[in-house]
């Protein structure tokens, strides 16, 4: 048995609104078809099922992000005179694994509210490597070039100073290695997803396109220690409506 | 005179035995292992390597990495790791068709992560090596201008791709009547692995 996951409601509104760019070249019927397409593809790659084939093995069954691209591109897109160039303008592949983080993130997030009262919060910090890390960008011969306030503890201080609570502390070290820290029912963590333009409108990771950082819990003793909490206090969890995270879009 | 002593006896030890029991309750530790547990299933799938012929990453383990949710239930985690190929990778095993008379074996960066059904136009040539799955490479065309100009057939990948594309045939696909993949059980980690990052969890919690 596994764990079911869902795609939340934010990366179905983006992913149709992604596509709907393309009503207009494409046929809004074209774009309806797309999105059902991948939607259902994503629904499958979320939950691979386990199924018996008549010589007594087990096989996994479900879509991957390949054969959900392929359902788009050969089915929908090879119509098309163009419909390779078409398929990397739509940019399916980033699309597809982009949703299917979320997904999992969301997950994720939905189980972090279970174990509060031991991990009363977050520490964000990389767990992906990057060639090009965020707050840089490539340069020529391969030169890695800095770009400013936009690395993750730029983010997380500006975040910080938005989410109308005190329950962040700055970001300890430096922009690759350090990490920051809030408790989970901060509304940092909404602030950190949604204040740029890659953001993904999630109050968990990733909460920007290609994000390498991701989260951690934090013990509550650890927390006392770092002044987040008083001994004795007890957390909160985040301030979310389940049915409304997963809502399905019309 | 009559001196009766009053001694008041506080018990600081029961409360704080309570409490340490309560955190010994199976289902308590598991809600203290549980994040831990989840993390560093997640870094070590992260932590898998790439494909080893070096072609651009489909990014498998680090999706299977964000895949993965670990639950607290009835006094046990329980880890899913919700990427399909996973589990093929760990315990192995033969790979048949299902729906078709071959598998297609990607050879070709530019193949590498797609399904035959995304290249237009694709043929088989059977060879005394066997039947491989080919398209026509890019060709160049010249406007008025002389400006010229290549279309090509397939998808940009890394490694020689561009050579491959301006191939006249890019051969794309091996046939195969199946695979035997060997299990690789350390792509998870071992079951004394998670029980030293549970227990490790557990000793944290318990001292504080």
């Amino acid at each position: 048995m596994s764990a079911t996951l869902q795609l939340p409601a934010a990366s179905q509104k983006a992913l149709a609104g992604s596509l709907q760019k393309y009503s207009g070249s494409l046929g809004a019927d074209w774009v309806q078809q797309a999105l059902d397409r991948i939607l259902s593809g994503l629904k499958s790659a979320l939950n691979p099922a386990d199924e018996s084939r008549s010589d007594g093995t087990t096989a996994e069954t479900g879509a991957s992000p390949s054969t959900v691209r392929a359902d788009v591109v050969s089915d929908l897109l090879n119509n098309f005179k163009d419909g390779q160039a078409i398929a990397e303008t739509l940019n399916l592949d980033f699309k597809i694994s982009t949703a299917l983080d979320v997904a999992g993130g969301a997950g994720r997030f939905v189980q972090a509210q279970s174990d509060v009262d031991e991990y009363p919060a977050w520490a964000l910090s990389r767990m992906y490597a990057r060639n090009v890390p965020r707050g840089f960008k490539a340069g020529p011969k391969g030169a890695i070039i800095p770009v400013p306030d936009d690395d993750w503890p730029s983010r997380w201080e500006e975040a910080g100073n938005a989410c109308g609570d005190d329950d962040w502390l700055p970001w300890d070290g430096d922009s690759q290695t350090g990490r920051g820290i809030a408790l989970k029912s901060s509304g940092i963590w909404e602030q950190l997803g949604s204040l740029r333009d890659d953001s993904l409108g999630n109050a968990f990771p990733p909460f920007a396109f290609n994000s390498g950082f991701d989260v951690d819990g934090v013990p509550y003793k650890e927390c006392v220690e770092l002044g987040l909490l008083d001994d004795g206090d007890k957390p909160e969890p985040a301030d979310v409506d389940l049915n409304k995270l997963f809502s399905p879009i019309a | 005179m009559n001196v009766t002593p009053a001694i008041t006896i506080t018990d600081n030890v029961t409360p704080e035995l309570e409490k340490l029991i309560a955190k010994t309750k199976p289902d308590q530790l598991a809600r203290i292992a549980r994040q831990p547990l989840e993390t560093f299933t997640r870094v070590h799938l992260a932590s898998n390597g790439r494909n080893k012929k070096g072609w651009p990453s489909t990014g498998f383990w680090e999706s299977a990495s964000r895949a993965t949710t670990a639950t607290a239930t009835g006094g046990a985690v329980e880890i899913s790791i919700n990427k399909l190929g996973v589990r093929q990778r760990v315990l192995g095993g033969h790979i048949g068709p299902v729906n078709a008379k071959a598998l297609a074996i990607p050879i070709s960066p530019v193949s590498y992560g797609h399904l035959p059904r995304e290249f237009p136009g694709l043929f088989i040539i059977n060879t005394p090596k066997g039947g491989y799955l080919v398209q026509y490479g890019e060709t160049t065309t010249t406007n008025a201008k002389g400006a010229t100009r290549t279309h090509g057939i397939g998808h940009a990948g890394g490694g020689n791709s561009q050579s491959r594309q301006r191939a006249t045939l890019n051969f794309l696909f091996k046939l195969v009547a199946g695979v035997d993949q060997a299990p690789d059980p350390t792509a998870v980690p071992s079951a004394d692995e998670f029980t030293e990052v549970a227990m490790s969890a557990i000793h944290r919690s318990l001292a504080s």
